[in-house]
């Protein structure tokens, strides 16, 4: 537990003194969602009708380029051999590395969607919807993400990479969350559709981890 | 205590780095490797640190093979590599602490008075709170290797730890490379820095391909 706490500590820390580029994502998505009434017009029903798949492409595509991130600058400075130096640990890590990540680049996405949400005219019955699926989906996405960041933090150029690697893991997390909102909004209760994005996340928090450390593990043997 | 290689090769890409590579060291020794750049001096140590497994031959510890019994070989090993491991953004106690903090369970109050006595022994004693980027490469060296003053690992394995450090640093570094020793500690390190000015008894082993 001593080093849990004390590396979750130590991200934190890590992650207000890089906050420029914590936050990066949250801009992102923020200026997404801003342009679309720009570029498509402001007819309501439009909007309301693209707003939730332009909300979720965004959180997804928001995730994708953070993501890369994850590891790198441990890679660089060889923080990364010091954890694989502490196996019993490693799990722990990962976990909070990513739980930390999730912190600033997955969850201010969840508190600002309901002003999103107003942006694009999406119904007010769809929004605590809109948010409990971004808070699901987030999740996945983090954690699936760091598998692809695991893998290609070797990589000077893994950008393109990494997008191949979790894109088709990314997908179903994508169409059940943006399914989800439709459904919210045009009045009835997604059930089936939040359940899976719950299953996704569990799964996701148990075993996304133990695929980071074989991929970190491939990328320091090289 | 017996860190023990047998026979052990190592390729990269299609070329052998080093072949046949047999050593063996008991408590209180300190094998020094040598070879030329790029003969595989990093490669080998990080094949005893266990973060390369990527090689033919043995590597034993306490007689077990390292690569079956590794979350428990770990623990005894403290690996210090080329590159710092330090974050450029914390100050050098914040990236202390940590480091601390994950090599024994002591205290939080311990744990602090530890990572300063060490900071204070390598003459950081000003510099603990400022961000790591604004130290100077020295200044940085110095605190990755006040984590030899509080660790508690049995092998000690130092990729070139001497690199930037001045005469002043050098001492109390010595200092506790003898202790380590003297306690029966394993150390095996590269340095360029002659083995002579080190004055410690130690062995020699020269990597390069056969």
């Amino acid at each position: 537990m001593n080093i849990l706490a004390a590396t979750f500590q130590r991200e934190w820390l890590l992650a207000w003194r890089n906050l420029a580029d914590a936050v990066n994502p949250v801009v992102f998505f923020l200026m997404v969602i801003a342009l679309v009434p720009l570029a498509i017009g402001t007819d309501k029903t439009q909007l309301s009708m693209i707003a939730p798949g332009i909300v979720w492409v965004a959180a997804l595509l928001a995730s994708l380029l953070s993501v890369d991130m994850l590891f790198r600058r441990d890679y660089d400075d060889g923080t990364l051999e010091q954890y694989l130096l502490l196996p019993n640990e490693l799990y722990g890590i990962v976990w909070i590395k990513v739980l930390v990540h999730w912190l600033f680049a997955g969850l201010p996405l969840v508190l600002i969607s309901p002003l999103l949400g107003v942006m694009l005219s999406l119904p007010p019955a769809a929004i605590p919807v809109l948010m409990l699926s971004l808070l699901l989906g987030t999740m996945s996405l983090s954690l699936i993400g760091a598998i692809g960041a695991s893998l290609t933090v070797s990589l000077r150029r893994g950008g393109l990479l990494i997008a191949v690697i979790v894109l088709p893991l990314y997908i179903p997390v994508l169409i059940f969350g943006a399914s989800a909102t439709v459904q919210a909004a045009a009045g009835v209760f997604p059930a089936g559709q939040l359940a899976m994005l719950g299953a996704f996340a569990l799964l996701a928090l148990g075993l996304s981890p133990l695929v980071v450390i074989a991929g970190l593990r491939i990328s320091l043997e090289s | 205590m017996y860190l023990q290689v047998r026979n052990l090769d190592c390729e990269k890409g299609q070329q052998c780095l080093f072949s046949a590579v047999d050593f063996s060291l008991n408590s209180g020794e300190l094998l020094h490797v040598t070879g030329e750049n790029g003969s595989g001096k990093t490669t080998l140590l990080r094949v005893i640190a266990g973060l390369n497994h990527d090689y033919n031959g043995d590597v034993l510890w306490q007689e077990k093979d390292i690569r079956n019994h590794w979350p428990d070989y770990s623990q005894d090993i403290l690996y210090l590599g080329h590159q710092p491991a330090l974050k450029a953004q914390l100050t050098a106690r914040e990236n202390l602490q940590w480091y601390a903090r994950c090599s024994n369970d002591n205290s939080l109050d311990v744990t602090n008075t530890q990572v300063d006595t060490a900071l204070n022994t390598l003459g950081l004693d000003r510099k603990k709170d400022i961000p790591c980027h604004q130290l100077s490469a020295g200044q940085q060296r110095r605190a990755v290797l006040s984590r030899l003053m509080f660790s508690k690992q049995k092998i000690w394995i130092l990729d070139e730890p001497f690199t930037a450090i001045d005469v002043q640093g050098f001492m109390p570094i010595l200092q506790c490379l003898r202790l380590h020793m003297e306690r029966g500690g394993i150390i095996v390190m590269t340095t360029h820095h002659g083995m002579e000015k080190l004055n410690l008894l130690h062995k020699t082993l020269n990597v390069g391909p056969a």
